[in-house]
């Protein structure tokens, strides 16, 4: 496994950082429905597919008529919503993450191949790369799922094939400028093997560049999977997810504004904190603004 | 009993259109030849676009030559059996000192990269090899945990002349090392590089285009232009009786400026 | 009547970690058609100065100056507007980097011609037949066909002959050449200087020559500034500073680079100063030199003054003169 070094320029990467003030409350935010997501379960009052079937589109407790016993108030099938939002919020972290991960990790793998192709076989593999980033992601996402079908597993992998190509082209470039470099004439100079320059001398070098993009995924992993659940392409009913969740309540918007807002808020903050970290990050480790 | 490190007319081009059907070849090499002893000292001198890096970056491996031949005591280094042997015994001293170093990794880190691809050494044995080089240069060896950054100019060719000296080498090839540093610091380096001659027997390849170092630093001289070796021969007979006229027209150049009359 | 004189200039840059102070109190004077030398290493501020000088200062920096008179006009007196257009009248400046002083995008007779008009005006017929001039002026007999080129397809040396052909377009009485051959090759150095030094005579023009290196500067300047961190430490006529430097600094500057030509021992230890230049947010107490200093002892925690020593500047408590009483 490789380590990340902690340089002197991580820590004045971190000074930056911290006196960003949007992306310190991001990171806050971010941090808090990350605690909920990991103790959700624990903490959630009800079982999330459990159905009070005497109380059913109960309103949220600062409403005259709220119910004590429901937080957030229930939904058409009088599931509790808090509920729901927790266990929601773990498999939605959980689905973001695992799409991000194998994403970057096929993402840099191919890219970083690609770094020592040969210009030929290189110049196709980027061009198909290209093709993929001038869809739109979500576009592309849909079209994906429309030809291998709806449901979770295939929304996954619609989602992982419309990252992969960011990676690949961020990978690529950003090595490529590194190999220019004088050091990297120096390590192979030095002896160092390919491999052992790529993982010893350049990859500490193109790390900035990649957690940027890996934050930037974060985000529209999220939107597109909650956007998938919406449109019945990935998350099916009864699955808490918070796309599903958004989908479900669209009859209920006229009488029962909490059912639809409670689940769009929470993606909304969530992707809102993520997209502000990343800005925090992409300002303290670009070098043009280091000082 | 050969030299210790000798070229035989040594070309280079580089294509110098993308076009695969345009066949269009830049020679920046064209039949150098040199020979070199053990604590002597060659310099190639030049103007830029002479092709002196080139030359530079093929007698240490970086790049290959079209044709000719190098050899490094009496075996020819370019055939691939004798791949090892030229990595650890010519080496490189860069023009750029702070780009030849990883910004992102310590000076140990950078300095392990030859230690574990050219001996067996194992971490201790690294470690004491590294700041004895170290001491050598005139740094403090516990500067080996810092990063590169935390360097001045001139620390941090040293750090480049330690990088260069750790596998023990015979010939050490460096490309215009003070160029790029503070005049009061050039000095500095210059009697460094000749305290390391004179302790370890080095022979150096001295890529320059100040003939006023040239002259205090060389037994022998090759003079580049475009490509083209224009003289070769001991400093003194080069420099007192040049036989070719740009030879002349570079040491005129070089003699400080002068009025004309 | 001296063409500039300026006296205790200074120049500070506000950043994030402080003020930090890149020319302390510097005197200068020029006469009209004089030739004078500014020598010193990165970060020794005569960059600073130059653009102090020529007003081309960047708003993070704040000057100041007890006397700054140009061509007989107080400019301390005046107002910004005035000064800049005064300036501007009398003094221009050319840098190291000819390539990256034009504009890539534009051909070399679009950026001549601008630079006329600003100055004089004219038709453009009259304005091009000026930059003719200008051209064959600096050497280049190709004039026409230059004029339509780009700088990219000059080479160096022609891009620094076009430099100078905008910056006599204004006509100065003054021209400051920071490091105008450094980027070049030796061969074309000297042309460039001889250029400069042609240029010099013909037009009375004062030429304020700005390097690190004293072999271009033995034969050419009347006057040498040595300026250390930000400070002018030693100052007085070319030809005894260079044969006989007072300041320590100056010494290590002469000595440690060997000059071509003259003839040493092979591999004799150059004369060296330990350490590196201190940067001019961290300098010293005391002399400025004092921790590289062979020559530094007790006395050296206090800043030595500029004093004057045989019809000499020298800024330092023990100066080399008694090496040879």
């Amino acid at each position: 496994m490789i380590k990340l070094p902690v340089s002197a320029n991580n820590k004045a990467a971190w000074a930056i950082f911290r006196q960003n003030k949007g992306a310190m409350i991001g990171a806050v935010v971010l941090i808090f429905i990350l605690i909920l997501a990991i103790i959700g379960p624990w903490i959630s009052p009800y079982d999330p597919a459990r159905q009070f079937t005497n109380k059913i589109l109960i309103p949220p407790i600062w409403n005259p008529a709220g119910d004590f016993n429901f937080f957030l108030g229930t939904d058409d099938l009088g599931r509790d919503i808090l509920s729901r939002l927790l266990h929601g919020a773990r498999l939605s972290l959980q689905l973001t993450f695992t799409v991000v991960i194998i994403a970057a990790l096929s993402g840099i793998l191919i890219g970083a191949g690609a770094a020592f192709l040969n210009q030929t076989l290189r110049s196709l593999l980027m061009r198909v790369m290209d093709l993929l980033l001038s869809f739109p992601s979500l576009l592309l996402a849909i079209a994906i799922v429309a030809i291998i079908g709806p449901g979770l597993p295939n929304a996954i992998y619609a989602v992982v094939i419309v990252l992969i190509p960011q990676f690949v082209r961020i990978t690529q470039s950003s090595i490529s400028d590194e190999l220019n470099n004088d050091y990297v004439m120096a390590a192979r100079l030095d002896g160092a093997s390919s491999q052992r320059l790529l993982s010893h001398h350049v990859w500490p070098n193109i790390t900035p560049a990649l957690t940027v993009q890996l934050t930037f995924s974060f985000s529209t992993a999220l939107l597109d999977i909650a956007a998938l659940g919406f449109l019945g392409l990935g998350a099916q009913p009864p699955m808490a997810e918070w796309g599903t969740m958004l989908s479900e309540s669209r009859a209920f918007i006229q009488f029962a504004p909490w059912t639809m807002t409670l689940p769009g808020l929470a993606i909304f903050l969530t992707v809102l904190s993520i997209n502000l970290v990343g800005d925090g990050i992409r300002d303290a480790l670009d070098p043009r603004l280091n000082r | 009993m050969p030299n210790l490190f000798s070229a035989k007319s040594l070309t280079k081009s580089y294509r110098v259109s993308n076009n695969p059907l345009k066949q269009s070849q830049l020679e920046v090499l064209h039949g150098v030849s040199f020979s070199l002893n053990p604590g002597q000292t060659l310099a190639v001198v030049g103007e830029s676009g002479s092709g002196k890096s080139t030359l530079a970056r093929i007698l240490v491996g970086a790049e290959s030559p079209d044709s000719g031949q190098l050899y490094f005591e009496g075996k020819n280094i370019l055939n691939k059996k004798h791949k090892f042997e030229w990595f650890k015994n010519i080496r490189m001293i860069f023009q750029d000192a702070s780009a030849s170093l990883n910004p992102r990794i310590t000076i140990h880190q950078s300095l392990e990269e030859p230690l574990r691809n050219g001996t067996n050494y194992n971490a201790t044995q690294r470690n004491d090899r590294i700041a004895e080089v170290l001491e050598m240069v005139g740094l403090r060896p516990e500067y080996a945990k810092r990063y590169p950054h935390t360097f001045s100019g001139g620390q941090r060719q040293r750090i480049g002349i330690a990088r260069a000296l750790l596998l023990r080498p015979k010939v050490i090839v460096a490309d215009e090392p003070v160029s790029s540093l503070d005049v009061s610091v050039q000095a500095q380096i210059i009697n460094l590089l000749l305290d390391l001659q004179d302790q370890l027997d080095l022979a150096y390849v001295f890529i320059s285009h100040d003939l006023g170092l040239v002259q205090h630093f060389s037994n022998k001289v090759l003079v580049l232009n475009n490509g083209t070796q224009e003289e070769y021969g001991p400093v003194s007979d080069v420099f007192s009786q040049p036989k070719s006229k740009y030879t002349l027209e570079l040491l005129n150049a070089s003699a400080g400026y002068k009025k004309p009359v | 009547m001296g063409l500039l004189q300026v006296e205790n200039l200074s120049v500070d840059f506000q950043t994030d970690n402080g003020i930090i102070p890149a020319v302390d109190r510097a005197k200068i004077s020029i006469n009209a058609g004089q030739v004078q030398g500014v020598i010193g290493e990165s970060g020794s501020g005569k960059s600073v100065m130059a653009l102090a000088i020529a007003g081309l200062l960047s708003p993070a920096a704040t000057m100041r100056a007890d006397l700054f008179n140009l061509d007989g006009h107080d400019l301390t007196r005046m107002s910004a507007g005035e000064r800049q257009k005064l300036i501007s009248n009398n003094i221009s400046i050319i840098f190291q980097e000819p390539t990256s002083s034009l504009n890539p995008s534009l051909t070399i007779g679009y950026q001549l011609d601008e630079t006329i008009r600003f100055h004089s005006g004219g038709t453009r017929k009259q304005r091009y037949e000026k930059a003719q001039e200008l051209l064959l002026q600096v050497g280049i007999i190709d004039g026409k066909r230059r004029y339509k080129e780009y700088p990219h397809q000059l080479s160096g040396g022609l891009n620094q002959r076009v430099m100078i052909a905008m910056a006599l377009a204004c006509e100065p009485k003054l021209l400051i050449a920071d490091e105008p051959t450094t980027a070049l090759d030796v061969t074309v150095q000297s042309q460039i200087l001889d250029l400069l030094l042609k240029l010099n005579e013909e037009h009375n023009m004062a030429l304020m020559l700005i390097t690190h290196d004293f072999s271009i500067l033995s034969e050419t300047t009347d006057k040498v500034y040595v300026m250390y961190g930000g400070q002018i430490v030693e100052s007085g006529r070319t030809y005894k500073l260079l044969s006989q430097p007072y300041h320590p600094y100056t010494k290590a500057l002469l000595n440690s680079v060997p000059h071509y030509g003259m003839h040493y021992r092979k591999g004799r230890r150059l004369f060296n100063l330990k350490g590196s230049t201190p940067s001019l947010d961290h300098l010293p107490v005391g002399c400025y030199l004092g921790p590289r200093c062979p020559y530094a002892n007790r006395k050296c925690v206090q800043a030595p003054e500029l004093r004057t020593l045989k019809g000499r500047k020298v800024r330092c408590h023990f100066p080399l003169i008694e090496d040879d009483s």
